[in-house]
């Protein structure tokens, strides 16, 4: 096997292709991209539960990772911002979508087929159907602390809550959660 | 089963609210209260199953496809035109809209269209000279779009030989090649460059060197004669496409092995007829389309078996698995229509088409 002139090179961190981003480098926005689209995408799939709504986000966390780039914390891995923008971009979404919806409503002639747009979700399982009945909040406030490891202080400080707020909102969210798929066995 | 006074501090533990001495005393109490162990269990279940639901079985080549429109939303960003692309929230915002008004939608699907495809017919005299001459292949699907800051040449399918010549002034815009699964950035150059079935094969230097970045794997600088191709696509382990039905198994399908690392190959001379010909995937997959749209259920089948046994991690290999099960119900073979469907069942437990294809079997869990 010959190897001319190929000279492999370390893959670049986070920070560094937050850098590169931030000074126009497209190549670094593709590095990221296939390093944390997958994770933020399944992120947005269990908060959102809309494919259509998953693709729109995905695209729009990494435009927004675009334009925020120059004001990147250095942390080494880039997932826990990318998150944080996308559940910011969902629940902007949310607030767009109930605007909409109200406009939709007041006119005669033209009403929406639903008041929500994940009424037309596939077959789910039992988890998923009742993490989709969370309120938004609750739903997004365990997911980050489960799934993503944020601490309750990171939660607080995201949503700009009290941090009794984020007790309360982790507590009824898993006995919810429980309810629905252990039915007798809370105490 | 007992219940403890203390049951609700396990969620207080977990979450961090207790510290220091609260904490230790209660770590004691729960080594020795069943009841605290068993809450503490629960509470730990039901976080590892909002870890592992929602897996996503996302269609790669989908995923290649948002990945080239990121890219080109972000060159037209810094072309300063596109205002999808300056206010992502806009652009997310907008999706409401076009699902509450149908018609509407399709207004804004047009214009969106056209954005995307008049990128080069309403490029501007005014941007810099390209430096880049470039010869495509027949049959070759790519995009060009030239700003002040950067060329971009988007290749999707088939195979372009790029030279590019600087002057030296400094005032020319670097060169990024999107691949369906990387880039290549030119570092002044001639080269060239295939992709097949949403992957890059070959890059393959004449002149001086190229950055190639591939999805997974470390970037690495080809030079002068040196050239890079993907290794070939592996065969399909024997049992795959089609298992034999009474002994099909309802344990789920092992993880696909990662793909084999990428080999370097020896530098040859970049002559048309030394390139591999594109197509094969494509062109099987297209064959056996068409003998299921003129209605020969047989032969598709028979075409689709034969694009699952050989390009078995092709991003399409899910469609064909789906569409050979359609083709068996149009021929009207029900025994093989069966083992299409456990197959199709088997490899893609989370496919998009599973509960079509468990409606046509409903004797398959």
């Amino acid at each position: 096997m010959i190897r001319r002139g190929v000279q492999p090179q370390l893959p670049a961190s986070d920070a560094e292709l937050m850098q590169r981003l931030a000074a126009g480098d497209i190549g670094a926005l593709g590095e990221l991209y296939d390093r944390h689209q997958h994770a933020v995408r399944r992120f947005l799939s269990r908060a959102t539960a809309d494919a259509e709504d998953v693709d729109d986000l995905v695209h729009g966390a990494f435009l927004t990772a675009v334009k925020s780039a120059g004001r990147y914390d250095g942390r080494e891995s880039a997932r826990p911002w990318l998150i944080g923008v996308a559940v910011q971009l969902l629940r902007r979404r949310r607030r767009s979508l109930g605007r909409w919806l109200e406009i939709l409503g007041s006119l005669k002639s033209l009403r929406p087929n639903s008041a929500d747009p994940r009424a037309a979700l596939p077959e789910r399982g039992e988890l998923e159907r009742a993490l989709s009945r969370l309120s938004e909040a609750k739903r997004l406030t365990i997911l980050l602390a489960e799934v993503e490891g944020w601490s309750c202080q990171e939660l607080a400080s995201f949503f700009e809550v009290p941090i009794g707020t984020v007790w309360t909102r982790l507590h009824a969210a898993r006995r919810e959660l429980r309810k629905a798929l252990e039915p007798g066995e809370l105490p | 089963m007992s219940a403890c006074p203390r049951t609700f501090e396990v969620e207080a533990l977990r979450d961090g609210r207790l510290g220091g001495s609260e904490r230790a005393g209660f770590e004691r109490h729960l080594s020795t209260c069943s009841a605290c162990a068993r809450e503490l269990a629960a509470l730990e279940r039901l976080g590892a199953a909002l870890c592992d639901s929602h897996p996503t079985s996302t269609d790669e080549l989908e995923v290649r496809r948002a990945r080239t429109r990121l890219l080109v939303a972000f060159n037209q960003s810094l072309i300063g035109r596109a205002g999808e692309a300056e206010d992502p929230l806009s652009a997310v915002g907008s999706r409401v809209s076009r699902r509450a008004l149908g018609a509407l939608a399709a207004g804004v699907a047009v214009a969106a269209g056209a954005l995307w495809f008049g990128a080069r017919a309403d490029e501007k005299p005014a941007l810099p000279a390209s430096a880049v001459t470039v010869r495509a292949d027949a049959g070759a699907r790519w995009t060009r779009q030239i700003s002040e800051r950067r060329e971009l040449i988007l290749l999707d399918e088939g195979r372009l030989w790029i030279q590019v010549r600087r002057t030296g002034s400094g005032n020319e815009p670097p060169l990024l090649v999107g691949l369906p699964d990387g880039e290549l950035e030119d570092l002044g150059t001639t080269f060239t460059v295939s992709a097949e079935s949403g992957r890059t094969t070959l890059v393959a230097v004449e002149e001086g060197s190229v950055l190639l970045r591939l999805r997974g794997q470390a970037p690495r600088t080809i030079g002068a004669r040196g050239s890079w191709a993907a290794p070939p696509e592996e065969p399909a382990p024997r049992e795959q496409p089609f298992e034999p039905s009474a002994s099909a198994p309802s344990a789920p399908v092992p993880a696909v092995k990662p793909p084999a690392p990428a080999v370097m190959t020896a530098p040859r001379p970049v002559g048309s007829g030394e390139l591999p010909a594109p197509g094969g995937a494509s062109e099987r997959f297209k064959a056996a389309m068409q003998a299921l749209n003129r209605g020969d259920g047989r032969d598709a089948a028979a075409r689709f078996s034969r694009f699952l046994e050989q390009y078995p991690r092709d991003p399409r290999a899910e469609d064909a698995a789906y569409l050979r099960v359609l083709a068996h119900q149009r021929s009207g073979d029900s025994s093989e229509l069966q083992r299409a469907a456990r197959y199709y069942l088997r490899a893609y437990p989370a496919g998009f088409r599973r509960r079509e294809v468990a409606a046509l079997l409903p004797s398959v869990p």
